[in-house]
């Protein structure tokens, strides 16, 4: 069983992508913010993070600098989804892949089981 | 040479002499010349003025395209959000038939939610446009605040934790709709900011002729810098570090507007204990004072 981090504040959506990942066999652990994005990391290294970008506290591109920066989370797959189609951006700043919203949710469970393999 | 008199050249000889022909004939030439010098002066003059307005028009209308664009960017991010939890609420309850009553019952509520959301988002912007143009209006007629207010908490508190901490009736005149409006708005904007297990408290008060409503969070409240920005259209950033996302940057513009033409006043305040505290003071109907 795989574990993925979903940092998104947007409770629905949060919610919807807990129930795809539990859904695909994996388990989910949903934060609300960047900071408590980097706080879960350290308690336990997922196997894959789902990022949004526009995020209290610290948003995504900070979250995403940090874990790259850092030789014990820089490997972890990032997958940024974000309103904001700045895919290049996101490649360029260590994401492994990046989804615009709003997205087709078979795209989004393709993209998790490739990060995943 | 010009058709029509700029200006006079007057000449005489000191001995009365009279002029020559042929002299004429050079003065006049001479004086073509002056008027064609000063007309273009005059027109060069008239061209500077009219090139520094143009230049001024551009201006204006850099900002006002800049002030568009960045109306675009912020509605299309805010009608994003909803839209994007449609979508996949939408393809999740196509692709996935078998799921139980109880999770399609839930995908159900949060689309309903979602849809409602993006109606407000909607009129709330079709509503900044029409104060824009000028064409916002407030029908005002004898209602009791306390009413207006007991429907916004019963809306809201099928959701979540709202206390009404009531005074009694409140004869104001007002708009009934354009109201609750406001309220739904502060209330909407206090169970976002607050933390989601303390109730958000909406208390009434009678204060110097006026019915006084205050809707308290216990969150972080706002930042005294950032309390002059809040009521501008599009400055989500009210609470920084909190929240960079989830107003339209037109609601609490909006209120600010509807409480305004009521002859109001909406304000933030600080009071111990509490996070964000909006008040909205409406004058009391003459009989009730």
């Amino acid at each position: 069983m795989k574990h993925v981090l979903v940092v998104e504040d947007e409770p629905s959506i949060a919610r919807i992508f807990q129930f795809h990942l539990e859904r695909q066999g994996h388990r989910a652990t949903v934060v609300g913010d960047g900071e408590a994005a980097l706080a879960a990391v350290e308690t336990r290294r997922p196997d894959l993070i789902v990022l949004d970008l526009l995020l209290p506290k610290l948003d995504g591109w900070a979250v995403a600098e940090r874990l790259k920066a850092a030789p014990a989370t820089t490997s972890i797959p990032v997958l940024m989804v974000s309103i904001v189609a700045d895919r290049d951006r996101g490649l360029a700043s260590g994401a492994a892949d990046y989804l615009t919203k709003p997205f087709a949710v078979e795209d989004f469970v393709a993209k998790v089981e490739r990060l995943l393999r | 040479m010009l058709d029509r008199v700029i200006g006079t050249l007057a000449l005489g000889d000191r001995a009365g002499r009279r002029y020559t022909e042929e002299e004429l004939v050079l003065l006049e030439a001479l004086a073509d010349q002056g008027a064609l010098a000063l007309a273009n002066a005059q027109l060069h003059a008239r061209l500077r003025e009219q090139v520094h307005a143009f230049h001024q028009l551009a201006q204006t209308a850099t900002a006002a395209a800049q002030a568009k664009e960045d109306f675009l960017v912020s509605v299309s991010h805010e009608l994003g959000t909803p839209l994007t939890a449609i979508k996949a609420y939408v393809d999740t309850l196509e692709a996935n038939p078998e799921i139980d009553r109880w999770l399609r019952a839930e995908f159900l509520g949060v689309l309903k939610r979602e849809v409602d959301r993006l109606a407000r988002l909607i009129g709330n912007i079709l509503d900044a446009s029409r104060l824009e143009l000028g064409r916002f209006a407030v029908d005002a007629t004898d209602l009791d605040l306390h009413t207006v207010v007991g429907d916004v908490v019963r809306t809201v508190a099928t959701r979540r934790l709202v206390r009404y901490e009531t005074c009694g009736p409140l004869p104001v005149k007002g708009d009934a709709d354009r109201l609750k409006q406001v309220l739904l708005n502060l209330v909407d904007n206090a169970l976002r900011h607050g933390p989601p297990d303390e109730p958000v408290v909406v208390r009434a008060a009678v204060e110097r002729g006026c019915a006084v409503l205050r809707v308290c969070d216990r969150g972080p409240g706002v930042a005294a810098e950032h309390v002059g920005e809040l009521f501008q259209k599009f400055q989500p950033l009210g609470r920084p570090g909190v929240d960079q996302r989830s107003a339209t940057g037109l609601g609490l513009y909006l209120s600010n507007e509807i409480v305004k033409a009521h002859g109001g006043v909406l304000r933030v305040e600080q009071h111990q204990g509490w996070g964000g505290v909006f008040a909205v003071e409406l004058p009391l109907r003459e009989e009730a004072r």
